[in-house]
Formats: C-alpha cells, sequence, structure tokens
C-alpha cells in the first residue's frame, strides 16, 4: 500500500443536523486514490448521511470538503458528478421499467446527428467497462426484469460511465449471497488497482478487513477512528463500532422443556424467491424470546406477513395457538399480536394522524375504546394515551400534535407503548425494536421485553443488533435466504458462528 | 386571502373584454345576498352542490378520485322522478317524499355498486370509469325523459310527480325545500363517521396510507367498496332532492354541471365534510348571483366560471405566490 | 342500406378519420404531459380556449393560418401556466386541471358575448378546407375514406411518427420518460426536471392547439359554448388506454371514433339518439374495466423536489 497516494477527498469537520439528532458530528476523513476506505459503523451511525453529503444529495450544516485538492460546494449530485464522484446506494437509484443501458447512459446520451440517441455506440462503450469488471448482462433487458445482484452491477457500470474516479458503495453486499458478494469485492480490487478511490460502506466486519486498506469507526455520528485495516482485528473492529454499551445482566433463562408452543412452523413454504420462506421448522413457545437473526431480505419478512395471516402459505402449516393460522381473521391475528414494525412509515405509523390517532391504530376496535359501533370513547383513549405517554417517555407537546412532528425515537416509543398494553396479546412480533433509540430508551426497551417475556408472552425479536440478540433471546434462529440455517439455545452460539451462519456459511467452516 | 387575490386577477381579466368587472360583482352580489329572496336562492342552489360535493369528499377520505357524482345525481333524480309517478303513494304529505328518496338513494348506490364491482374484478381504473359514467347516465337519463318515460304534452320530461311526495318548502314559491336541512344532516353524519367511530378510522387510514391499513388488519377491498356505495347514495339523494323538491319531474339537462361544481366546492372547502359547506356555500351564492346576473346587466352568468376556476387554484394550491417567488431565489442561488 | 353494412361501409371509415383527429391530438397532448410526470386533468378547457382562439384569430384576420397561430399560442400559454402551478407552485394537478376548465368555459362564454355580441355561438367562418389529394381520385376506396378529411388528420398521423421518434428515440425523450417515473435519477444528471416538464407541456399546448383547432375551424366552422362536452376526458382515457404510448393512444382514438361515426350513422334509423350517443363512452368503460389497472409512471401527480426546502 502506498502510504503516499494522492488524496482524493478530504472532509473536515463535517456536521449535519436533523432537527434536535445530530447525524453527523465534526468528521474528519482522507480518502486516497488507489485505496479502498472502508466506512464501518453500526446502523444509524451516520454512514449514509456523510455519504450523502458528499454525492450532494445532502448539504452539511458545518465543514468543508476537498476534492483533488480543490475545495468544492456539492450543491448536487451533478456537481458531485463533475468532481469525479460517484454513488451506487444500498436501495437502487433505477428506473424499473427502462432498460438497463437507459439508465445506465440516462442524461449523458451519445447522439447520431445531433438528434438520436446513439445506442449502437453506448452498448459498445458499455461492454468496455463491463468487461473492465467482468460483468455479464443484457443491457437491453428491464431493469424491473433482472435479478438484484445484476441491478447492483448496472449501478456500478453507471458510475463508470460517467467517469468517476471516486466511487462510493453504500452496503453493497447487504442484498448479495456469499458468492455474488465475494464476486463483487473482486471487482472492487479490480477497480481499486486501476487507480479508483473506493469508499464501502459496510457493517460486515469480514468484508471490511478482506478489501479494505484504511477503515474509519463512525458511532452515534462521530469519528471514533480511522486506521490502516491490518492494524484492526475483527475483535477491536468490533469493540469500535458498538463501544462500552451499558449492558445489564443476562436474564434468568427460563426452563424451556415445559413450556407448549405458541407459535408452529411446519415445514412452511411461501414461495421460491429469495425472501420467501422455504421449509420452515420452527417452534416458538410461550414464555420465551426467540431471536431471529439473518441479513435483511433473507426471509424475515415473509415470516412476520405469514404469521399476519398476509403472506400466502403454498406449503405446510403453521398453527397459532394450537389453531391453524387459516382458522383466524385478521383482526383476530391482530388483536393477539403486539407488533413492532420494522419500517414504520409504510406498516404502523401514520403521519398525518394525530398522535392519539395514531396510538388507536391496530386498536380501535377494542372494547374499551369502540364501545359497540357507536362512538369513540374518548376519555377512555385520552386517558390510555396518556399513560402510554407516561409509562413509556413519549415525548410530545400534545395529544393533537401530528405524527410526523414526533422524533424517530419518540415515534418508537408510542408504537412499542401501543403495542406492548394490547390486553389479549399473546405474541409479540418485535422488529428492529431499539433502531433509532438512544442507549437509555434501548435499555428501556429491552427490560419491557424481559418483562413481557417474565410474564408468559412469547416473543419473536429480529434484529440486526447482533449484541441485542444474543443478550435477550433464549433462542435463536438464523434465516438465510428463506431456511433455518441454524438454531438453537443462545447459550450454544458465539456471535462468529452466528455471523457466519448469516452469511452463507455452512456448519464445516465452524 | 386567495379570495381578493383570484377576484382582482378575474376581475382584470374580463375588464380585458370590455366588461365592467365592478358592475359583475355587484350584481353577484346582489343576486346572491341582497335580498331575502336572494339568500333563499343562495341555499336552494348550495343543496344540490353540497350533496356532491359531500359525495366526492367522502371518497377522497377513502383514498379515491371517484368523479362520478354528477352521473348518480342525474341516475338518482331519474329514480326519485319515477318513484314519484308510479309507485303507489302510501305515505301522505308532508312525508311522502321519503320513499322516492329512498328509491333515488338506492338508484344512486346501484351506480356506486357497478364501480364498485368493476374495480373488484377487474383492478379497474375507479376515476376514468365514474368520469365516462357520467356521460353514459346523462344521455340514458336523457333518453328517458324524452322517450319511454316522457309526460303529457311535448316537453322532455318525465310525468309530474304525485303532490304527495313532494318534499315541502322551507319558503313558498322558492326552490328551497328542507333538503337543504338534509344536506346539512349529511355532513354532519359525515364527520361523525369519519371521526367519533372505529369504522370511520378505518376509513381515514386507508385513504391515507393503505399499506399500514394492510398490516393492522383493515381490508382495503371492503372500505374501497364501501366508500364507492356511500359515495353513490349521497349523490343519488341530492338527485333526488332536486326532483322531489324543485323540478318535481325530471327534465332534461337538469343538472347544469352540479357534478363539477361538487368536486370544485369539495377541494375549496379542504376535503372534510362539515368544511365542504363552505365551498358549496360559495358555489350555491355563486349559482344564485349569476341569474342576477345574466339578467340584469349584458354580462353573462359565465362569469362565475371565471372566477370559479381561479379561486379553486389559488386557494388550493399551496405555494402560488411563493412559488413565483421561489422561483426568483433559485435562480439568485445558482449564481 | 342494412343496418350491417353501415358497419364497414366507407362512409364509416371516412367518419371514423373525422372524428378521431380531434381526441388523437389531445390524447398525444396528454401523454407527454403525463409521461413527464404531470397529470393532465384540463383538456376541456385547454381545448376551449384553443378552439376558440382558433376562430377568433381567423375571424378577425381573414385567415385561417393565423387562426391556428393563435390557437397555438394560447395553447402553448395555458398549457405552461398548468405546468407552472403544478411543478413551481406545487399544486394539486387535479385541482389545477378542475380549475382550468372551469375558467375556460367561463371565459370562452364570456368572450362570445364580447366579440359577438350574441350569446352561445360565434359568427362562422371559413375554416379548414378538406384536403383534396389527386392521388386518392385515382382509387375510389381511397377517396372515399380519405377525401374528405382535412389536413390535420394527416398532421396528426405526422404527430404520432414524430412523438414517437421523439419520446422513445432521443435523449430528451429518455429524459423526459425518467423524469415521469424516477425524477431523481434525471436530477442526479444534472437536468433540469421541471424544465424537461415545461418544454413537454409547450409541445402538448401546440397539439392541443391542433385539436380545438380541429374542430371549431375544421368541423364546426364556429365556436359554440361548451362545444368539447366531454371529449377532453376521452381524450384522457384513451391515452390511458394507450398506455400512454403514441401508437397506442393512437389506435385507441380510432377505435373511439369508429364508435362515435357509428353511432352517428345510426342516428335517424329509429334508435332514440341519445341511446346511439352512448355507445362511444359504453366502449370506453368495457375496454378500461377489461385492462384492468393502468399502469403510470410512478411519480405522475408528485411535484419535484417532493419535499419543499
Amino acid at each position: 500500500m502506498d502510504n503516499n497516494a494522492q488524496l482524493a477527498v478530504q472532509l473536515r469537520g463535517i456536521t449535519k443536523r436533523f432537527g434536535s439528532f445530530t447525524a453527523n458530528d465534526n468528521i474528519d476523513i482522507d480518502i486516497h486514490f488507489g485505496e479502498v476506505h472502508g466506512l464501518l459503523g453500526e446502523n444509524g451511525a451516520g454512514k449514509t448521511t456523510l455519504m450523502n453529503i458528499l454525492f450532494g444529495l445532502l448539504h452539511p450544516d458545518e465543514g468543508t470538503i476537498t476534492v483533488k485538492g480543490k475545495k468544492v460546494m456539492l450543491k448536487n449530485p451533478e456537481s458531485a458528478k463533475k468532481a469525479g464522484i460517484q454513488m451506487v446506494h444500498q436501495h437502487f437509484m433505477l428506473a424499473m421499467p427502462f432498460s438497463a443501458i437507459d439508465n445506465i447512459i440516462l442524461g449523458h446520451e451519445p447522439t447520431e446527428h445531433k438528434l438520436f440517441i446513439d445506442r449502437k455506440s453506448a452498448s459498445e462503450e458499455v461492454k468496455k467497462y463491463c468487461d473492465i469488471c467482468g460483468f455479464q448482462f443484457d443491457c437491453n433487458q428491464k431493469v424491473e426484469d433482472l435479478p438484484i445482484a445484476s441491478r447492483q452491477k448496472v449501478e456500478i457500470i453507471r458510475a463508470l460511465y460517467n467517469k468517476c474516479d471516486i466511487l462510493i458503495l453504500d452496503e453493497p453486499t447487504a442484498v448479495l449471497s456469499v458468492q455474488e458478494s465475494d464476486e463483487l469485492l473482486d471487482v472492487i480490487r479490480r477497480l481499486k488497482e486501476q487507480g479508483k478511490a473506493i469508499i464501502l460502506i459496510t457493517h460486515k466486519l469480514n468484508e471490511a478487513l478482506q478489501v479494505c486498506d484504511e477503515i474509519s469507526v463512525l458511532r452515534h455520528g462521530k469519528l471514533i477512528e480511522t486506521r490502516k485495516a491490518d492494524e484492526f482485528t475483527k475483535e477491536t473492529l468490533a469493540m469500535a463500532m458498538v463501544g462500552r454499551r451499558v449492558l445489564f445482566d443476562m436474564p434468568e433463562r427460563v426452563n424451556l422443556a415445559a413450556m407448549e408452543p405458541l407459535l408452529e412452523f411446519n415445514d412452511v413454504s411461501t414461495g421460491n424467491r429469495k425472501n420467501d420462506l422455504k421449509n420452515i421448522n420452527l417452534e416458538l413457545k410461550q414464555g420465551e424470546i426467540f431471536g431471529i437473526a439473518g441479513v435483511e431480505g433473507n426471509g424475515q419478512k415473509s415470516l412476520v406477513e405469514t404469521i399476519l395471516g398476509l403472506c400466502e402459505i403454498t406449503n405446510g402449516s403453521l398453527k397459532f395457538a394450537e389453531k391453524d393460522i387459516k382458522m383466524y381473521t385478521k383482526r383476530q391475528i391482530i388483536n393477539l399480536t403486539s407488533h413492532i414494525v420494522e419500517d414504520r412509515h409504510n406498516e404502523g405509523y401514520l403521519n398525518d394522524f394525530t398522535v392519539t390517532e395514531n396510538m388507536l391504530l391496530g386498536r380501535q376496535r377494542e372494547e374499551q375504546f369502540a364501545g359497540g359501533h357507536t362512538s369513540i370513547n374518548d376519555k377512555a383513549v385520552e386517558r390510555y394515551s396518556n399513560d402510554i405517554i407516561e409509562q413509556y417517555d413519549v415525548r410530545v407537546s400534545s395529544l393533537k400534535t401530528l405524527g410526523k412532528s414526533l422524533s424517530g425515537g419518540n415515534q418508537q416509543k408510542l408504537v412499542i407503548g401501543r403495542e406492548f398494553t394490547k390486553p389479549e396479546a399473546k405474541l409479540i412480533i418485535a422488529e428492529q425494536p431499539s433502531r433509532g433509540l438512544d442507549i437509555a430508551s434501548t435499555e428501556y426497551v429491552q427490560k419491557c421485553l424481559i418483562k413481557m417475556r417474565n410474564l408468559g408472552k412469547s416473543i419473536l425479536l429480529i434484529s440486526a443488533d447482533l449484541d441485542e440478540l444474543m443478550s435477550l433471546s433464549d433462542r435463536i434462529a438464523v434465516l438465510y435466504e428463506g431456511r433455518v440455517a441454524a438454531i438453537g439455545k443462545t447459550s450454544d452460539f458465539n456471535d462468529k458462528q452466528l455471523g457466519m451462519y448469516m452469511t452463507g456459511g455452512g456448519t464445516d467452516e465452524r | 386571502m386567495s379570495l381578493i387575490i383570484a377576484v382582482v386577477v378575474g376581475g382584470i381579466i374580463v375588464a380585458c373584454l370590455g366588461y365592467k368587472p365592478l358592475e359583475a360583482y355587484r350584481a353577484l352580489f346582489k343576486g346572491a345576498f341582497g335580498s331575502g329572496s336572494g339568500w333563499v336562492q343562495t341555499f336552494a342552489q348550495f343543496t344540490p352542490v353540497m350533496f356532491t360535493a359531500l359525495a366526492y369528499t367522502i371518497s377522497m377520505k377513502a383514498g379515491i378520485c371517484n368523479l362520478g357524482a354528477e352521473g348518480q345525481f342525474l341516475a338518482g333524480a331519474m329514480g326519485a322522478a319515477l318513484a314519484g309517478v308510479y309507485i303507489p303513494q302510501i305515505l301522505p304529505y308532508p312525508i311522502g317524499f321519503v320513499i322516492p328518496l329512498i328509491v333515488g338513494v338506492a338508484v344512486g348506490i346501484g351506480i356506486g355498486a357497478i364501480v364498485a364491482a368493476l374495480k373488484y374484478f377487474f383492478n379497474s381504473d375507479i376515476m376514468l370509469i365514474s368520469l365516462m359514467f357520467n356521460y353514459v347516465l346523462t344521455l340514458v337519463t336523457n333518453w328517458m325523459a324524452k322517450g319511454p318515460f316522457q309526460g303529457e304534452g311535448v316537453n322532455p320530461t318525465t310525468a309530474p310527480i304525485d303532490p304527495s311526495v313532494y318534499m315541502p318548502l322551507l319558503k313558498k314559491s322558492s326552490q328551497l325545500s328542507i333538503g337543504f336541512f338534509i344536506s346539512l344532516a349529511v355532513a354532519i353524519v359525515l364527520q361523525y363517521f369519519l371521526y367519533r367511530t372505529s369504522a370511520g378510522f378505518e376509513f381515514r387510514v386507508v385513504g391515507s396510507n393503505p399499506k399500514v391499513a394492510r398490516y393492522n388488519g383493515i381490508s382495503s377491498n371492503k372500505i374501497l367498496t364501501r366508500a364507492l356505495l356511500i359515495s353513490g347514495g349521497i349523490a343519488g339523494a341530492g338527485g333526488a332532492v332536486m326532483v322531489l323538491g324543485v323540478n318535481h319531474n325530471f327534465i332534461i339537462n337538469l343538472s347544469p354541471g352540479y357534478g363539477w361544481d361538487g368536486v370544485a366546492a369539495s377541494l375549496l372547502g379542504g376535503g372534510e365534510p362539515l368544511t365542504t359547506g363552505i365551498g358549496a356555500f360559495i358555489f350555491g351564492a355563486m349559482r344564485a348571483g349569476s341569474v342576477y346576473l345574466g339578467r340584469k346587466t349584458s354580462i353573462p352568468a359565465d362569469f362565475i366560471s371565471v372566477i370559479e376556476g381561479i379561486l379553486i387554484i389559488f386557494i388550493v394550491t399551496p405555494n402560488i405566490l411563493k412559488g413565483l417567488s421561489l422561483r426568483n431565489k433559485k435562480e439568485e442561488m445558482k449564481k | 342500406m342494412s343496418i350491417m353494412s353501415q358497419f364497414i361501409s366507407t362512409g364509416v371509415f371516412a367518419a371514423t378519420f373525422r372524428m378521431m383527429t380531434t381526441v388523437g391530438f389531445a390524447a398525444l397532448a396528454t401523454l407527454m404531459a403525463t409521461k413527464s410526470g404531470i397529470m393532465h386533468m384540463g383538456q376541456e378547457g385547454l381545448m376551449l380556449l384553443c378552439a376558440l382562439a382558433g376562430v377568433a384569430g381567423e375571424y378577425f384576420s381573414g385567415s385561417v393560418l393565423i387562426g391556428i397561430l393563435l390557437a397555438i399560442v394560447v395553447g402553448i400559454g395555458f398549457n405552461l401556466l398548468y405546468a407552472l402551478f403544478v411543478t413551481t407552485c406545487r399544486g394539486d394537478h387535479v385541482v389545477v386541471g378542475v380549475g382550468i376548465n372551469f375558467f375556460a368555459s367561463g371565459i370562452t362564454a364570456l368572450m362570445i358575448m364580447a366579440f359577438w355580441k350574441k350569446a352561445g355561438q360565434s359568427d362562422t367562418v371559413e375554416g379548414i378546407a378538406k384536403l383534396s389529394i389527386p392521388l386518392f381520385k385515382k382509387i375510389p376506396v381511397l377517396d372515399a375514406v380519405l377525401g374528405s378529411q382535412n389536413v390535420l388528420f394527416y398532421i396528426l398521423i405526422l404527430a404520432v411518427v414524430v412523438l414517437w421518434i421523439l419520446i422513445y428515440k432521443t435523449p430528451f425523450g429518455l429524459q423526459m420518460r425518467v423524469a415521469g417515473e424516477l425524477p431523481l435519477a434525471v436530477a442526479c444528471t444534472g437536468k433540469d426536471v421541471n424544465k424537461i416538464r415545461y418544454s413537454c407541456m409547450a409541445i402538448g399546448g401546440i397539439l392541443f392547439a391542433l385539436a380545438g383547432a380541429n374542430i371549431s375551424l375544421g368541423q364546426t366552422k364556429a365556436f359554440s359554448k361548451g362545444m368539447i362536452s366531454g371529449r377532453g376526458f376521452v381524450a384522457l382515457a384513451m391515452c390511458m388506454l394507450g398506455r400512454n404510448h403514441p401508437v397506442y393512444a393512437f389506435f385507441a382514438c380510432m377505435m373511439y371514433g369508429y364508435t362515435e361515426a357509428l353511432q352517428l350513422r345510426l342516428q335517424g334509423q329509429g334508435a332514440s339518439n341519445e341511446l346511439l350517443q352512448c355507445i362511444p363512452y359504453v366502449f370506453a368503460i368495457v375496454v378500461i374495466a377489461i385492462s384492468g389497472s393502468l399502469r403510470n409512471p410512478a411519480a405522475l401527480g408528485k411535484p419535484y423536489p417532493e419535499d419543499a426546502n
């Protein structure tokens, strides 16, 4: 590695706030050409925000950016492009119904006679880049028909086509299989050898250590440290990412043998796509916390939707409290389930409704509120809302405040309060329950989960935070491409093994 | 605020054509509010618009753009007109109107059901279908009035309905019937439904975010169907009220565009049942004033459409002034 | 003539082309808006204004070309105004459409009174003459079908071809289509999304002008109050039926034109006129219904950028 490699980007003092929440706090980073610079951190650490600033999608509140020796104001992605910066987003920025090549050449179409798009020369140039990367796909296929790994290739080719010399990759392997991830890492090495500067955002330790030359770690918006990759070990890297967390004592493990199952998955399949369940055999006993580990997109959504009755079971059967799931109406399942959703804005929270109304969501038919088919019992609703606000520390100025005015953390607390106080709920599905919460609130939520467990409820805990999973769960299963890759008591696993199962490594690598 | 701008802009535009805007506005005002009979007419014109506006409002609350109020209005009107003639009258005046009114509502619901069925089975686009239905229903009801159901004489109307089913008037020899109060009652019921009942809550959730509805056990299909049925019924009621209270038969071209007035009034009012009344009031006043305008001045009654158009764009377009000045700011920033 | 033969006579086809021209232009104009992300509900208003402009232009200048030119100016002007309201001013597309329709119906009626001092209808003008192409006279069938068309029908076909090339073969067309689907992607390449939308609406304005001119100058040779009477919405429906594609929309309009021509032809033969007039609309409903969900560009109706800071 060349210690005198040319400076590509210098970030100095970058600070970005969203309201009272500081996403990036005074960050200084140097990126060099011919190197892969890893940007690591947990969800919410500020990595994507920082890179969106570099790509011109966001403006920093403070700080300066210097690219190739010149100070720049990246007002928009066009400025970033002029500076040679391109980004491959985690959630691709591709127009689905259009062909790959159309997406690649958009804005810089080669023309014939200055009027018509010259697709022939476009294909040739695209092929050139594909060869450099070792890609093979049909450029004329519509993006929506391409598999996810290919869509990512399209984004990479687009970046190269736009003549970038600084390439940002945001969690590129999040949606790839093991083999595809390896291929991608190869491509990254190749591009590095061409002299490009690559910034790799990831939370996967192995990957970072494999391919990066330098690594910067972010935590809660601050830069913790930047070091050469070979100066890190997995343990020190993980420690830097996670910090010294306030972990309470391991909760008492319940005696599992005596409990009856609340949920019984018997060879359940829902389809053939990557995220579909395939031959799932799983039991959730009453009074236990069952952790589901796995990279996003490996079946967790299907698992949840199958329980809620929103996903068709093509094979096998699912029993909820001894009854087949098909015998329940959706409303009954809602009453029996406390669901802390992963994606509030598309699943469990209404921005344009008031705080009180959000508290009612999913519970509007309960006796205490609805009282038959006549009017909503205002007093009961108000009392209930105030109770939750107090017990779950939801900071709002008034019950009539609109949902969108609450901070993310408070929104989450509202949802948790609403869900945990459902009178008939036996099952708790907690998806990423502490995402967006500060340490104290996280601790509170985790204590709540334990309390619920001790009250005899069953909890399905789906979390990307391995620490959380391992400290709370009694048992853990790892989902990989819709199958159970591993299942057992938490005490039987360590995080190294879990990581392996999550990324497709088999038992032979123990 | 926007009202003033709309009035001024409208005035300037027609002045360019050689009309006298002040005279126009004065006439409008006088026609709508200048006398007792003016007010009566204002409320009378308010009534049909209120019905169609509420029909649009309730659909929008569930997330559907149902533009078919015009057609459903006419269908309900025809239903009531025929019921008033051919169904034996068992109830005496003044409550005789109830049966034809119910028939009118039922016909409106029926049309809504057809649209809902098409949506359910084919997932068709409601906006377009309801729109096309307007033209079909206008033609069909006109045909019925000129053809098989024509009353005696040469006029293109259905037979006059039995006097026992007349809707009682609030003022003698006017067009203002108790339908006015019925429309207000419907608005109150809808407001109550949406905000004070669990079913109404679910309604609004579907309209706000169908994905969230799905995750919370609320069936979008059921709610959308209900919305179409309710909407059709309300529009049909409007038509029935028109026939029972004012015309006492169905005359061709019964509706001078109440359907579109309703859409505009709902948008003006902000999309809530009670505030829709404000929009309907403005449109009602405009129509009332326009008659006077057309009669007493040389300015055609169509002037009101000019104002109405400008009005709804200015009032409902949030940043219209901001937008125009924002553009200038953006140019400056780029430099 | 037996009923059956009326369905496929040359007269019907000739009428088909006559009927479809107005709606065809309007559908093309609508699709220019839709594909770039603007939901256009104001076809009725635009066509009314252009129709009047055409007649007024010819009446006061004596030249039909000036009439058409004035219609074009008016069309571009109001369509750009529509664009202004929905892009820069971030207005709701439905509201602006309904507003323009109201405004146009009112102002055109006022103008009739102002210009011609009578209510309801303007004086007549020469209008656009039928285009008689000598080549066709040699082939009786062609002559029967095409001999009575005016030049605008041929311009419509030209427009379909030009638009098809523009939308699918040029850089502008690609950017415009992506602007309607994922404007962020366009913005990231540095192109101005709203400028693209304005350009599309300007082109649409020209098309609306031809639509209006065809009906007022080409067919009735005068302007009467409310003369568009629903054709604007039919154009919207045909545009969506044609999946916002110029060629498919053209054929959708042709099918509509056929039903319209048929209904006119069948009048006066016993069945009621009103019921016959239902045919085109019922046809539209049936076709729309069975088409199921009509996929529109994903960003349709949303301003760019979505949040107003």
